[in-house]
């Protein structure tokens, strides 16, 4: 049983304390267990705080999602016999990582997110985000995927070449 | 892995940055230095899993794309994924852009251009970590990548294989559509579909019949819709039911309705513990049509009798 009320103190890897409602922290698997392994009583307000290393920046960002996701059914839905696409994301999400595009560090925060998604467990925001992520190289040629990864091409002549017969028709 | 810095990337001395044998150009590569920022999002500091969650939300043309170094193409390898529908079509012109198809909407396309050499290793590539909802098939040549082609069918996991029309109007599949094949791709999928069968033997249809009975395959539904009558009258008999001057013979525990059609083309049902036969009986001289259904549950057999317009018919003791 969740108590409304009852709230949780994050304490950040910045040194920073965030207190929120455990209506959201409930979606956090990370949190979650922290809370049921200090074997508390649930009624006890506030709670001993929780330290998650996130920076203080990314989890306001994670706190704004989770607010609006706060009523998202649990658990998490796991899709694994589905196929699973890009184009789906909720409007209120695209429009949450759409105000990033006008920041100079609009990457760095799309990692520093799913980064924070997956070390506190949230799958509804790791999704979201891996999907946002799917959707920047989503139609792209490989040399443009090569450039907004910035990885380079560590094939041989002989793999790349084997690739791109396997890729031909891709390539139509 | 990511080039931290242009200084960094060269320090690295790797093959694939100072050998010969590299694959990025001295201007690619500067090109690539001046467009780097500070601001990028490293992909390979990420766990597989999550790298591999990214890969499962592209279609599988950006996901073989994708593969755009040495641990990109292992993670793609390595995690598997699912299709809800496939056609693999072969197309003599390039495809109108104002042409919509169905398949575009719904579901992905392999399109092979006739005038296009491909490696059969595309398909070897999909087959080992995709499961698949529907997959139909389109090919029209008859060269040996399409053979490779139909032969990695039966190395995918696929819910329904839908071999239509288009399909086995060609020669190397109708060659190829033997009972082997025909058995091969039985265990492939759960519902078969192949429009001519004319190479199969009544002694195959009966193992796929044996094996759908005793729980030894995934199949539950075959169809075909065109094949020889004398061959379901023999396939009939290897399960102990014999069909003469239309009535039924036999001393099995079965039922057999049929369900009148205004053209002439009755369909025989025959209910055989779980498993439903339906015969498409067509003149003597026309192909006939049969399919065999595995019902899951007692709902569904029972549901399948009492469908409304089907006559009980009458079995005779031998």
């Amino acid at each position: 049983r969740i108590y409304p009320l009852m709230r949780v103190t994050l304490t950040t890897s910045d040194g920073a304390s965030v207190t929120v409602s455990r209506q959201l922290t409930k979606h956090s698997g990370f949190i979650e267990k922290a809370i049921t392994d200090m074997a508390v009583d649930d009624n006890a307000v506030p709670l001993s705080a929780v330290a998650v290393d996130v920076d203080d920046a990314t989890l306001k960002l994670v706190i704004e999602w989770l607010t609006e996701h706060r009523d998202d059914a649990l658990p998490y839905p796991e899709k694994t016999d589905e196929e699973r696409r890009a184009d789906d994301i909720p409007a209120w999400d695209q429009a949450f990582v759409q105000k990033w595009d006008t920041k100079e560090d609009q990457q760095q925060t799309l990692y520093a997110v799913i980064t924070a998604a997956d070390k506190l467990d949230i799958k509804g925001l790791l999704d979201m985000t891996c999907k946002t992520l799917a959707n920047k190289i989503n139609g792209k040629t490989v040399e443009e995927m090569r450039e907004i990864l910035q990885l380079e091409c560590d094939f041989t002549e002989e793999e790349l070449a084997e690739i791109r017969k396997e890729n031909a028709w891709c390539e139509n | 892995r990511r080039v931290a810095s242009p200084r960094a990337a060269s320090k690295k001395g790797s093959a694939a940055s100072s050998s010969s044998s590299s694959i990025v150009t001295r201007s690619q590569r500067k090109r690539m230095h001046e467009q780097m920022t500070d601001d990028y999002l490293p992909i390979l500091d990420l766990p597989n899993e999550i790298i591999s969650n990214v890969f499962s939300s592209l279609g599988m043309k950006d996901r073989l794309r994708a593969r755009v170094n040495k641990k990109m193409n292992a993670i793609e390898l390595e995690s598997k994924y699912h299709v809800k529908e496939v056609l693999i079509e072969e197309r003599s012109e390039r495809r109108d852009p104002g042409t919509i198809r169905w398949w575009d909407i719904r579901g992905q396309l392999i399109t092979f251009y006739e005038d296009k050499s491909y490696s059969s290793h595309c398909i070897k590539i999909i087959c080992q970590n995709v499961s698949i909802g529907k997959l139909k098939i389109e090919l029209t040549g008859s060269s040996e990548f399409h053979r490779e082609v139909y032969n990695l069918l039966k190395d995918f996991e696929i819910g329904h294989l839908d071999f239509g029309p288009v399909a086995l109007q060609h020669q190397i599949l109708k060659e190829m559509m033997v009972d082997s094949f025909f058995l091969d791709l039985t265990k492939a999928c759960k519902i078969l579909h192949i429009d001519k069968c004319d190479n199969v033997t009544p002694e195959a249809f009966h193992q796929v019949y044996k094996n759908m009975t005793d729980g030894s395959t995934r199949l539950i539904e075959f169809f075909t819709r065109s094949f020889a009558r004398e061959k379901w009258i023999t396939f009939l008999n290897f399960i102990e039911i014999t069909f003469r001057r239309g009535r039924f013979f036999s001393n099995r525990d079965i039922e057999v309705c049929i369900r009148r059609s205004i053209s002439g083309h009755d369909h025989l049902l025959i209910f055989d513990g779980s498993v439903e036969i339906t015969i498409i009986d067509r003149s003597p001289f026309e192909q006939s049509g049969m399919k065999f259904k595995l019902h899951e549950n007692r709902e569904s057999l029972e549901n399948a009798k009492n469908t409304r317009g089907l006559d009980k018919i009458n079995v005779h003791a031998v």
